[in-house]
């Protein structure tokens, strides 16, 4: 422990203060050494003296008041003893300054009580080591412990308030009386986006949103007078964000009088979003489920109503007050063995969704479509009204039975024309399966190369007019067998008039479509027959009247000739030629209608082609011979066709007189037979080198009776018009080409029917 | 009486019959068969070229039941030569036929002057010599 040490350059001032206040007192005093005795005694003050050395020479009576020591127990004592070791050092270096000066202002420093408690003490030193009556530093020490820790506990407090204040995680703020900031804490430039320093000075007004002002004004005229405030308002931030905040307004006393206030700021802007965000959707969930028409209901475990919608309270016919909290078994004992019942406790057992129609016979709903779905503590019940629904099945159930068990094809398309669904009937027309036929187009699949490509391209396009339409086409089975189809198809539209489906019914016409052909094929045998009858008459017209009418001319001739003359004579020869070509013709005729009326009644049979062929020539072989005639017969000595045997022998027969008739005499004589197959038939040829004919203008006439091309050569001209007869009666055609000077070639097709 | 007539037929007997029924009323100076149309032409149509009117027969009788080359066809031929030979020639159809739409063909034809059925009676030769 440093002791103090009186130094020989002391030199103390007068200590002012303490003089002038000791003065009066000693000048007005009548017993000057008692009197101060006394004094001294008596001050609260601690009055202590020590030497220039720092040991106690003198110590007031207080001394025991203020530290709990007995004067002499200190007397001799170092004064600096009991110094605070922190004090310490500052209190030697104050007694060292007495040296130069003659009295110190001691600051607060510590000493030890008797008891070993610290007091505060502050005083005066004052150097009277030169006084005579004194000799040693007057040390006069005030206690200020109380002072000292009522000072600490304020510190505190300011500590206190400032952490409240700078450290609050919210934003708080001070405004003074007239609402500028007077303090912020740095989470409100978080909030505003002001800096402190463009914040303090400013009114709270610039911050408020415009809305808020009228009601942040009355808040804050309210706190300062007096009433702490919460209340919510936005303030526009220095970005211009819109911030929802919570705010505390507290009045700040001074002097009993509110001066300023203080306030803590809360964004609750995402709280408040979030928080109407769920009210939203409460209310929206809530307006969801109101806007069910059907009924929708809600029961918890114990089967009590939790929620009834508007449509189920109208369908019981009760307020929703009357429902919710009641149980349904309580309200309606009767469904208890209904099959609603058993699916509402499956759902609730099982927790799986249930979908299920009930039919209540004569109610106000007859079929009751319900949806029972679990929820949390509960099931959902929602139903409809499904009689009308349920009729409407029924119907389709009926129109569908009809669609499919119908003999008729029925199909149903996509807009693409796509086959979506057909009926059995179509399965059994065509021969395919429902899964071999989806999703194909139905033309695509069943019309082939002999369909008509004009009644394919008009379906085609009448599709695509969208437009209901008719057609009749041949298809085909998927076994390849031709069918004819009349088919009737509707194209079908939705209820904003797009097209949705073609509906096909398709009816097997074959039968009609033959019965057609045989038409057909019956109106052009008519028409060939009535060509045959008009070529009959001229024939009647000409070839027959004109030896009659040669016949009456040369009859009424002899009458005006005298018997045995020469004139005479030639007429009547004449008239026996006339009568003789009379009877030709008469012959050809009854030829040519047995060749007619034939038709029909004889039986075709298996004809041997070559071996006929060499019967019909037998008769020619002489003739054949002295032509030097080539015959090239190019015909399978096996072929055989079904044919009536005795017209092909006509035909041949003819065709082999004419070629030896009109041979090209410069030339031999070469008649060539062929056959070729077709599929469903076969084509003869007939071709000889002969003299040919100009077909320009012979063409049309060549097979007509009576009608000749060369006039030259003798003939009836009934050959061909007999073959082209016993050729169609055969059921097939002939045709001719033919050049003047080369030759002429018969074409012979049959049909197969003689096959 | 004509100057010369030409028959054109292909049946002998009908041509003997003609002539002799024509012969018989005086008819004509001279009567030129042919027994096919292409006969016919093959005299006719030189002088229709050469416009020798003089050659020209007065009168034709055309049968139209031929061979190779009909009555028909015939006057088809003669179209191009119909302004002269309306003039210079009448051609009549004889014909055995007794059929109506050859009637009316005939007559539809503006080089035909008229339609005969053959066997030609002495009437109707009369009536064309001299009208009536």
């Amino acid at each position: 422990m440093a002791r103090l040490h009186t130094n020989p350059t002391f030199n103390p001032l007068p200590a002012r203060s303490f003089t002038t206040q000791l003065k009066p007192a000693c000048v007005g005093a009548p017993h000057a050494s008692a009197f101060y005795q006394t004094l001294i005694s008596h001050c609260s003050d601690f009055i202590s003296v020590f030497d220039e050395k720092g040991i106690y020479t003198y110590l007031g009576n207080s001394v025991k008041a203020q530290l709990g020591y007995e004067v002499e127990e200190l007397l001799g004592t170092a004064a600096l003893a009991c110094v605070h070791p922190d004090d310490l050092a500052y209190m030697t270096e104050a007694f060292a300054l007495l040296r130069q000066v003659p009295n110190a202002q001691l600051r607060r420093f510590r000493l030890q009580e008797k008891s070993g408690e610290w007091r505060w003490m502050q005083g005066m030193l004052t150097n009277l080591l030169q006084d005579q009556n004194v000799e040693g530093v007057l040390m006069v020490l005030q206690d200020v412990t109380a002072l000292v820790e009522a000072e600490t506990s304020k510190a505190h407090y300011q500590a206190y308030f400032e952490s409240l204040f700078f450290g609050h995680p919210e934003a708080v703020f001070a405004l003074d009386g007239l609402g500028a900031f007077t303090e912020v804490n740095s989470q409100v430039a978080e909030l505003t986006g002001y800096t402190r320093e463009e914040t303090l000075g400013g009114h709270y007004h610039r911050f408020v949103h415009p809305d808020f002002i009228q009601h942040a004004d009355e808040m804050f005229r309210q706190a300062l007078a007096g009433h702490a405030q919460h209340t919510e308002l936005s303030i526009i931030s220095k970005q211009g964000q819109l911030k929802l905040l919570f705010i505390t307004l507290v009045p700040v006393y001074a002097e009993g009088k509110a001066v300023g206030i203080q306030g803590i700021a809360q964004d609750i802007t995402l709280a408040k979003k979030s928080q109407q965000l769920l009210n939203e959707q409460t209310t929206q969930l809530n307006n969801i489920v109101e806007s069910i028409p059907d009924p929708f209901f809600v029961v918890d475990d114990a089967w009590r109503f939790e929620y009834v919608n508007t449509a189920f309270a109208s369908f019981l016919g009760k307020p929703r007050t009357e429902t919710v909290g009641k149980s349904i078994l309580a309200l309606h004992p009767s469904i208890e063995d209904t099959l609603f019942f058993e699916k509402c406790q499956e759902v609730a057992a099982h927790r799986t969704t249930v979908n299920f129609e009930e039919s209540y016979p004569s109610s106000k709903f007859e079929t009751i479509r319900y949806s029972i779905f679990p929820i949390k503590n509960g099931i959902a019940v929602h139903f409809e009204d499904f009689t009308a629904q349920k009729a409407i099945l029924q119907e389709l159930e009926k129109l569908s039975l009809v669609a499919s068990k119908t003999t008729n094809g029925v199909v149903i398309m996509d807009a693409q024309c796509r086959i979506e669904w057909v009926n059995d009937g179509f399965c059994r027309l065509t021969g395919y399966t429902r899964a071999e036929v989806a999703g194909k187009v139905p033309s695509v699949l069943l019309q082939g190369p002999e369909s008509d490509p004009a009644a394919s391209r008009r379906i085609r396009e009448k599709y695509e007019s969208q437009q209901p339409f008719s057609e009749e086409i041949l298809n085909y089975r998927k076994s390849g067998e031709k069918f004819w189809f009349a088919i009737d198809v509707t194209p079908i539209f939705d209820a904003q008039g797009q097209l949705t489906n073609y509906i096909a019914i398709e009816t097997d016409i074959t039968e009609k479509k033959d019965s057609e052909a045989k038409l057909t094929k019956l109106a052009s045998d008519l028409l060939r027959q009535n060509l045959n009858l008009q070529q009959f008459a001229y024939m009647v017209s000409h070839n027959l009247r004109a030896p009659v009418a040669n016949i009456i001319g040369l009859t009424s001739l002899l009458k005006k000739f005298d018997m045995r003359t020469a004139p005479y004579d030639k007429s009547l020869e004449k008239l026996e030629y006339s009568g003789h070509q009379l009877d030709t013709v008469i012959r050809d005729i009854s030829t040519i209608l047995t060749v007619r009326e034939a038709v029909g009644v004889c039986q075709p049979e298996p004809v041997n082609l070559l071996a006929l062929c060499r019967e019909v020539l037998a008769p020619f072989e002489e003739q054949l011979q002295e032509c030097k005639t080539e015959l090239k017969l190019e015909v399978e000595s096996r072929f055989e066709v079904l044919s009536i045997k005795a017209y092909l022998y006509s035909i041949l027969y003819n065709l082999i007189s004419n070629a030896i008739k009109f041979r090209a005499n410069e030339r031999p004589l070469l008649i060539r037979l062929g056959i070729a197959w077709g599929m469903h038939s076969y084509v003869l040829t007939f071709s000889d080198n002969g003299l040919g004919m100009d077909l320009h203008q012979a063409e049309d006439q060549l097979f007509k009776l009576y009608t000749r091309f060369h006039p030259d050569i003798p003939g009836k001209g009934i050959g061909l018009y007999l073959v082209k007869t016993q050729v169609e009666a055969l059921g097939g055609k002939i045709s001719v080409s033919s050049a003047p000077g080369i030759g002429t070639t018969f074409t012979i097709s049959l049909g197969e029917e003689h096959v | 009486m004509y100057k010369k007539v030409f028959i054109v037929d292909d049946d002998e007997v009908s041509t003997f019959l003609t002539e002799t029924a024509l012969d018989a009323e005086g008819f004509a100076q001279a009567y030129e068969s042919f027994v096919s149309g292409k006969q016919a032409l093959a005299v006719l149509l030189p002088l229709l070229e050469t416009r020798d009117d003089n050659a020209l027969p007065d009168l034709i009788l055309l049968d139209l039941n031929m061979p190779a080359l009909t009555g028909w066809d015939f006057l088809q031929a003669l179209h191009p030569y119909a302004g002269v030979l309306q003039q210079q020639c009448r051609i009549y159809i004889l014909s055995s036929s007794v059929d109506e739409s050859e009637m009316e063909r005939a007559s539809q034809n503006n080089l035909v002057a008229g339609f005969l059925q053959k066997p030609l009676l002495e009437d109707t030769v009369r009536k064309l010599l001299h009208g009536y």
